[in-house]
Formats: structure tokens, sequence, C-alpha cells
């Protein structure tokens, strides 16, 4: 972390929260640095100028924006042992499309922490297992705790993540050995290759963007291949309105809340 | 007698100039070319492959000194610093336009790189082209007088 954001935001950073404990951090031009940890964030005694925001992106990008293309497009760039970083500014527009951003004026360096255990609460729906759902609002634990369930199932099962923004390798995070990875590849573009290629019993996916990625997952529903999968969302019910399709292709429902704090289980629903 | 062996030891020393005058050309020459292959490299990896700056650098292969010049440089662009490159060899002009390439390559994102390459291959072959002039008109040159002054020292003794 002190390579990616130089030592001064760095040494702000852990005086304001202890670094084990950070979850994410805010950089805006010309305001304080945020930091969030799972119950809850607080301002750093130090305001972020223009220089520190590109020095930041310079330094997770490694002097290679050009590289980074693909991910600019989509709003972040990665960097190593899944941290994500989002970025704003100024969005450069061509035949409808953001092609990318310049002039950024925000980044949020989001870091992914592992916890063993967190679906243990969900055992029992694990096995046998049925397609599965975790619907959450953002910041609410979701990539945690899929995480969490593609360690369980490649205990023992051929399970493929696909993992689309690199986060489900958090700070060397441990799976099965039954698990293959696609990263930073869409799921839209690695789906049929994966299915064809990998033959995989379970695929993992996060953050569905039911327009996009739902033929995807009828796709692969109809092969036989079962799923756990994330959705943005606060309720069971605001999902279906969102993605109707949701209950024929899933079985069970897990809703998060952030509250009291990220990764708490509001509900299990069978659909 | 010791008129010769003074002769023949200036003109050991003529030889000795002569030839490292040629060889500062040459070398000099070599990290332009080495130079120009690294734009031209670096153009096909960004294109296809987008392979990152540190990658670019450490995997480029060469002869000449360039490839240590890169080396040097790597730790800094990891650290989101400039890349910037050192060489005694080189004319402050050359090494302006060698570092320029390489914050130019460090800031463009994807879209700018092209105008970039076009640029910069422009000058990397242009600078190549006034070196390998410059190692016939004056490496070769002085080196071929240098060894005529050592002989006309040696007649001049004898």
């Amino acid at each position: 972390m002190l390579k990616l954001l130089g030592e001064q935001i760095y040494d702000a950073v852990v005086n304001a929260v202890p670094l084990n404990a950070v979850t994410e951090i805010r950089l805006r031009r010309g305001e304080k640095v945020f930091v969030k940890n799972a119950s809850g964030g607080r301002f750093a005694e130090y305001r972020c100028s223009s220089e520190d925001v590109a020095a930041v992106l310079k330094r997770a990008t490694m002097s290679s924006l050009y590289a980074y293309q693909e991910e600019l497009k989509n709003g972040y760039v990665h960097y190593s042992k899944g941290v994500r970083i989002g970025v704003a500014g100024e969005g450069v527009v061509e035949s409808g499309k953001i092609i990318t951003y310049k002039n950024f004026t925000s980044l949020t360096v989001r870091i992914p922490h592992e916890i063993v255990g967190a679906a243990d609460r969900i055992l029992n729906i694990l096995n046998p297992f049925e397609n599965l759902l975790v619907i959450s609002p953002p910041y609410g634990g979701k990539t945690t705790l899929l995480r969490d369930i593609a360690r369980i199932l490649s205990e023992n099962r051929d399970t493929l993540i696909l993992d689309e923004r690199g986060e489900f390798f958090a700070g060397g995070a441990r799976f099965g050995p039954r698990a293959d990875f696609i990263v930073n590849t869409p799921k839209r573009l690695a789906a049929e290759g994966a299915i064809r290629a990998m033959n995989p019993e379970i695929i993992i996916m996060d953050e569905l963007f039911p327009s996009v990625d739902m033929p995807i997952v009828k796709e692969m529903v109809s092969g036989g291949i079962k799923i756990a999968a994330s959705i943005h969302s606060d309720s069971v019910e605001n999902a279906l309105k969102r993605c109707p399709e949701i209950k024929e292709l899933f079985s069970y429902a897990v809703v998060l809340t952030h509250i009291p704090r990220a990764g708490s289980i509001k509900s299990v629903t069978r659909l | 007698m010791l008129k010769i062996i003074l002769a023949a030891v200036g003109l050991l020393i003529c030889v000795y100039i002569g030839i490292a005058v040629d060889n500062y050309y040459k070398s000099r020459l070599n990290i332009l070319r080495d130079y120009l292959g690294f734009v031209r490299y670096s153009e096909r990896e960004t294109e296809f492959l987008k392979t990152d700056m540190p990658a670019l650098m450490g995997n480029f292969e060469c002869k000449s000194e360039f490839k240590d010049m890169l080396a040097r440089a790597i730790s800094g662009v990891i650290e989101g610093r400039e890349a910037a490159l050192t060489s005694d060899r080189l004319k402050k002009s050359d090494l302006d336009a060698v570092n320029a390439f390489m914050k130019g390559l460090s800031e463009c994102d994807y879209h700018s790189k092209g105008a970039l390459f076009r640029y910069s291959l422009g000058i990397a072959e242009e600078m190549e082209k006034t070196a390998e002039k410059e190692k016939k008109q004056k490496g070769e040159l002085i080196k071929k007088l240098m060894f005529l002054l050592g002989v006309g020292l040696v007649i001049l003794a004898i």
C-alpha cells in the first residue's frame, strides 16, 4: 500500500484507521483523504492535490496508462492482490461510447479482505449446491462472501471463477485444489470458451449486470452448469424488479447488508 | 634509439586516441540504433499485448549500453517516477529526445500512443542517420588522421 499511495498519504491513512482494517480509501482532488473500514469511515489529516491523484494512478498503472484502456473504459484499474481503483474525471466519448477518462479528479482504492469462514453461516445451502445469488448493496461484502463460497466449493467440485476485475485474489486468498480462474476478462467474452474448454461443474461470477450478463447465465444454466453469482440490490423484491429472470435461474438468494457491518447476512430466501 | 622509442610510443598513443574516438562514435551509433529498435518494439508490444513499461524495458534485448540504461531506470518507473535514462555516450539533445519518448510513453493512453510512436520513430530514425554520418565523417576520419599523425611523428623522429 505504501508503494501505491506514497509516503504522505500512507501515513495519513494509517493514522486514521489501522491499515489491516482499511477497506476503502477515497482520494478527491482538493479534499481530505477519506478512509473506510467495515463499520464506517473518517477523514484523514491530509488534503489531496491533483498531483497526488495523478501520482497514485501512475504508480497503480506502473506508468503505463495505455495498457489499462479496457479497464479505464469501465471506470477502474486493477492493482496487485485484488486491489481495485475506481476512477472519476472527464470522460472521453466517441460514437456514443466512453473510450477513456482524462483529467482524473477522484480515485477510490478498494482493498479486499479474505475472510475465511464468511460463508460458514450458509453452509447448509452449499451442499448439495443449487444456483445461488448473493444480493447486496455496494459495500455489502458480496465479493468476500463469493470468494469464501468459491473456496468451499472448489474443495471437491470443479469450480471456475470468472474474475472480471481481478478481485478474488485478495491478499493471496486461498482456494481449493479444484479451482480454475479466468482473470481480468469480461464475463461475456470468457463464458463461451470457458464452458467448452474448461468443462466446469460450478461457475462463480461477481457483479452481474442483468442486461449484459443474463443471456450468459441462461446459457450456463441450460447447459447444466451450477452458478454462484452476485448482483447489486438491497432486497430480493428489488432484485426481481430489476431482473425477473432471477426467479427461474437461481434457487437461493442470500441478501447482505452493511449494517451493522459489511458482510452481515440479512436473509436467505428460497426463490 | 631514444628517438625511435619515443616515436613508437607517440604512434601508439595516436593510434589509441584514434581508436578511442572511433569507438565513442561507434557506441553512440549502437545506442541510437538500439533506441530505434526499442521504439519499434514498444509500438508492437503495446499494440498487441498491451505490455506495461517495466516489462517493455526489462524484456528488450540488445547488445549496446542501451540495455543497461533501461535497466537502471526500471525501478523509477515502477514507483511512478519519470524514466530518466542516463548515458555519457549520447549528446544532450539525443538524450533529451530519448527521455522525451519515455516520458510520453509513461503519460499517453491507448489512443494517443499512436501519435507518440509516429513522432518518436521519425526522430529516432533521424538521430540514427546523423550518428551514422558522424561516425563516418568524424570517428573514422579522426582514427585515420591520428594514425597518419603517429606515422608522421615516426618519420620525423627517424
